[in-house]
């Protein structure tokens, strides 16, 4: 290694005759700028492979040479959007109960021999809801992919769905929900979204988990774990010819129901209309903080890459103007969208945060869009969609699926670098309106007097109000 | 993990450096220093974490927000991350971008602004960082783990700190401590994922070896005065790595905050001292009311060595055994066939100078704290007499396995891993030897050695049941 030692060599010297403690002992000179920044790499679009078995099963492959493991997702289309109304919780409880008894040859397995089952593979197997689908996944080495792949074809093909084990997981549910609704930061999501959508947002409570049967949950798997209607991801270094293969194996008698699917129910979001302004404070009795969101809807069919950026953008302006550890999302919920920033604060810094956001947010989404910020906001969305996919790239799909946005992630380079500043600014500034931006404080942010000052409008509220008991 | 050996290498003044391959478009960077929340003066806890965020604020070529806007304008994430054993930042980038973050990376180590405006800025976010996990109901009992199942150490107070004790503090302290503690020679850089080894060694020699060594000791005892933290008797090793939160440019990572210290305040930045903790003589219960939390819950702590001891992979086999994966003994028992329990986690906090091994768990419906207690500590003391399979063990050692090889698939994850086993345990490639050792661990082993350090040690429980007050508090 070649070593600069005539440089060092005049810097040391330098620190011992300064002494200097107005600036640090270690002060290095001499290299005030970066180096020039290198052009931006230009991404190629994601490759998949696809097959479809007979029975409609769809397979996706993302092929990972050299990947030590593989990726497996089985997603079906329960997802919590689809809850019946007043049966608010079977989509999680159906899911639940996939895990807790299901036959193998004729041979029952009960919840510990599936669980140990999935531990042995070196990861344990997770349940995902999201609200369109619901999803087992599993992780292997490339010769347990068969034993992966049984193990889900078992759990979906061929499941208990016992009266006991709906007692269970509904048991489990219920103590879930009181944690929910004690805790800010867990209930935060929920009744944001219960303030956007009212009641066409479905939400479990006590009495519409308590309503549940075990014919409700036989319907409910019966509807939506269907082969025409499911999806068996792969990343990982196979090829679409061997995981169609096991597919084949495992999944290929997997029959479609004579009985037609028949229209999935539309979920009552699809049609649905924001809320008008309105700003709430639900008092939780933490006394240590309070959790505020701001959201505002967004245009149904705004192009994911579009909505990306200007989340982008805005979450580096209101970082930058109040500098919190803010959260953000653009959330879609069968299609329909909310833009939602998030920040937990002391009690203190409620009121002056509060009067500083009411002033900047429309400010902020009214500031031109400039060449730098477009860059910024595409480089960001690059940087995170390269970052996801070394970090977890079957979740990355599986989420794209979710939102019927697979190709747009597919070709996200491409379209990320299509979007123009205009059409970035047009988004922005038709955004966080004062007559379309909703406020929720939940915690504990003080007296109400000195919020109320700060967002003129603000009002208490309950959790009977907000969550339905 | 595999080879290359994993020996850091000096430059000059001082500074470690360590690089690894992992194949993909991304670099990460991580400035790891070897100084944490054990090491804050006695009344100011918090002070690490504080000039960490100092450090990753603002420098005399970067105004306030500029490193952020730097990275993220090249596509990047940054964090900090503050321990009981180390402060940390970390950053990822596009590939293209490593010598960019190299040049901000030693600008922040060389240059930091150390000034009463930026002081003012870092307290406010450290109070914020302090305040927020005390948002979820049962972060007191977190709290009570930290603060009763250490004795003596200084991992009572946590790393995050306590604002009160630092709110008058003023910028020559900090400056003082500063240059004590976060010293070029002092600190560890981590490159990991897609770059080229010539060009890298360069650029480090470049950008870091030009960075001045810290000035004489004689130079720094001027500012100072006596010894930071009072050290007392025995061993163990701590806490598990940061909890976690993040998304996008600039986010933290931080462990639970910190309990008050009744002692008065310092602003001593002598060396610090091996620090021992001591042996719990006897068991012990404490009870505590969490008004707010709906499900009562219960912990049970167990002292463990220091990281750097032995026999820390026979404890993490057994944390396995009884605690990772949807099948492990705890869940097994507990969750699923007792339905005592809603969920619960067995942990081992493995820290520098010693450690605890928490059981925690909330009741499940219309249970209370007590006899999840005892069904949870029958539990864990049973694995030192019912037999463990060949099955179960080989369940055991290959969750462990995949745990400990995810650390090396991406470059983020990788430098993460590297840089707190350096910090943690003295030595970034501690992991491949666990690995090693977890091979010849037979079941007999493991029972033999929970009947020695578990079954007969003393263990503190803590019983936090909800609404009326109940006993001491902790």
């Amino acid at each position: 290694m070649t070593v600069d030692l005539h440089r060092r060599g005049l810097m040391l010297g330098a620190a011992i005759a300064s002494g200097s403690t107005a600036w640090p002992a270690l002060a290095q000179d001499g290299f005030d700028r970066p180096p020039e920044a290198p052009p931006l790499t230009a991404l190629p679009p994601l490759a998949i492979e696809q097959a479809r078995l007979p029975n409609g099963l769809r397979v996706i492959v993302l092929p990972m040479p050299g990947a030590p493991r593989t990726a497996i997702r089985l997603i079906g289309e329960g997802g919590w959007l689809r809850d019946p109304a007043g049966k608010e919780g079977l989509a999680e409880v159906a899911l639940s109960m996939l895990a807790q008894g299901a036959k193998r040859d004729g041979d029952e397995m009960e919840s510990a021999d599936i669980a140990y089952a999935g531990d042995l593979l070196g990861l344990p197997l997770r349940l995902a809801l999201t609200p369109s689908t619901c999803e087992l996944a599993l992780e292997a080495l490339p010769d347990q992919c068969d034993d992966a792949v049984n193990l889900m074809a078992d759990l979906t093909q061929r499941p208990l769905l016992a009266f006991e084990a709906l007692e269970h997981i509904r048991s489990r549910a219920l103590d879930a929900l009181v944690l929910r609704r004690a805790d800010a930061l867990l209930l935060a999501p929920w009744a944001a979204r219960r303030q956007c959508w009212g009641r066409a947002q479905p939400v479990q409570t006590t009495a519409s988990l308590k309503r549940l049967r075990r014919d409700d949950v036989l319907g409910f798997h019966r509807q939506y774990w269907r082969p025409e209607r499911a999806v068996l991801l792969f990343a990982g270094d196979l090829s679409l010819q061997a995981a169609r293969g096991l597919a084949e194996d495992f999944m290929g008698d997997w029959r479609v129901p004579k009985a037609p699917a028949g229209p999935t129910p539309a979920p009552a979001l699809a049609t649905a209309t924001p809320a008008a302004a309105v700003a709430q404070f639900l008092q939780l009795p933490q006394g240590q903080g309070c959790r505020l969101i701001v959201q505002t809807p967004v245009p149904r069919g705004t192009p994911p890459g579009l909505r990306e950026l200007a989340r982008t953008l805005m979450h580096q302006r209101i970082a930058a103007r109040l500098p919190w550890p803010w959260d953000s999302e653009i959330e879609s919920l069968g299609g329909a969208l909310c833009w939602r920033m998030g920040v937990t604060l002391p009690v203190a810094a409620v009121p002056e945060q509060l009067a500083r956001l009411r002033e900047q947010l429309p400010q902020l989404a009214d500031e031109p869009v400039t060449p730098e910020d477009l860059a910024l906001a595409q480089a960001l969305a690059l940087g995170d969609w390269q970052a996801q996919l070394a970090e977890a790239p079957d979740a990355l799909l599986a989420q794209a699926m979710a939102a019927g946005e697979l190709e747009a992630v597919l070709q996200w380079p491409q379209r990320v670098r299509a979007i123009s500043a205009p059409v970035l600014q047009l988004l922005m500034a038709a955004s966080w309106r004062d007559n379309r931006t909703q406020l929720l404080l939940l915690g504990d942010a003080g007296l109400p007097a000195p919020a109320q000052r700060a967002w003129p409008g603000l009002t208490l509220t309950t959790m009977r109000a907000v969550i339905g008991e | 993990m595999s080879a290359p050996p994993l020996e850091p290498q000096r430059l000059p003044n001082g500074l470690l450096w360590l690089a690894r391959p992992v194949p993909g478009s991304q670099v990460a960077v991580r400035v790891v220093y070897r100084c944490g929340g054990r090491d804050d003066p006695t009344g100011r806890s918090g002070l690490s974490h504080l000039v960490l965020r100092l450090i990753a604020g603002a420098s005399r070529y970067l105004e306030p927000g500029q490193f952020h806007r730097l990275i993220a304008s090249a596509g990047g994430r940054t964090r900090i991350e503050i321990d009981e054993d180390f402060a940390a930042l970390q950053t990822v980038v596009p590939a293209p971008q490593l010598e960019r973050v190299l040049w901000a990376e030693a600008e922040r180590m060389s240059n930091p602004r150390l000034d009463p405006d930026t002081l003012a800025s870092a307290r406010q976010q450290l109070r914020q960082a302090v305040q927020e996990p005390l948002l979820n109901p049962y972060a007191r009992l977190d709290l009570a783990v930290q603060r009763h199942g250490y004795l003596t150490h200084p991992y009572q107070r946590g790393a995050l700190g306590d604002p009160e004790q630092l709110k008058d503090l003023d910028i020559d302290a900090v400056r003082a401590f500063h240059a004590a503690r976060f010293g070029c020679d002092r600190a560890l850089l981590v490159v990991t994922g897609a770059f080229d080894e010539g060009a890298l060694a360069r650029w480090v020699m470049h950008y870091f070896g030009s960075i001045r060594p810290p000035m004489p000791p004689s130079a720094v005892t001027a500012l100072t005065a006596a010894p930071a933290v009072s050290p007392t008797a025995s061993a163990t090793p701590a806490s598990g790595l940061p909890a976690s939160s993040s998304s996008g440019p600039a986010s933290v990572l931080v462990t639970p905050p910190a309990a008050a210290s009744p002692a008065s305040p310092s602003t001593s930045v002598a060396e610090p001292r091996e620090l021992r903790e001591s042996r719990r003589p006897q068991s012990q219960t404490l009870k505590l009311s969490l008004a707010q939390a709906p499900l009562p819950a219960a912990a049970l702590v167990w002292q463990v060595p220091r990281a750097d001891d032995p026999s820390l992979p026979t404890w993490q086999l057994a944390q396995a055994l009884l605690g990772l994966g949807r099948s492990g003994r705890l869940t097994d028992t507990l969750v699923d066939e007792k339905a005592l329990a809603h969920q619960l986690s067995l942990r081992l906090d493995s820290h520098r100078d010693a450690g605890l091994l928490v059981a925690q768990a909330l009741a499940a419906h219309g249970q209370t704290a007590a006899p999840l207690a005892q069904a949870l500590q029958q539990e864990v003391l049973r694995l030192a007499d019912e037999a463990i399979t060949d099955e179960e063990l080989g369940k055991a050692k290959a969750l462990l396995r995949r745990e400990t090889l995810s650390a090396e698939w991406t470059a983020d994850r990788l430098a993460r891993a590297l840089g707190t086993a350096w910090a943690v345990r003295g030595d970034a490639g501690a992991a491949a030897k666990d690995m090693a050792v977890w091979i010849k661990l037979g079941g007999a082993d493991v029972q033999q050695f929970w009947r020695r350090q578990v079954v007969q040690a003393p263990v503190l429980t803590l019983l936090a049941d909800v609404g009326a007050a109940a006993g001491v508090a902790a």
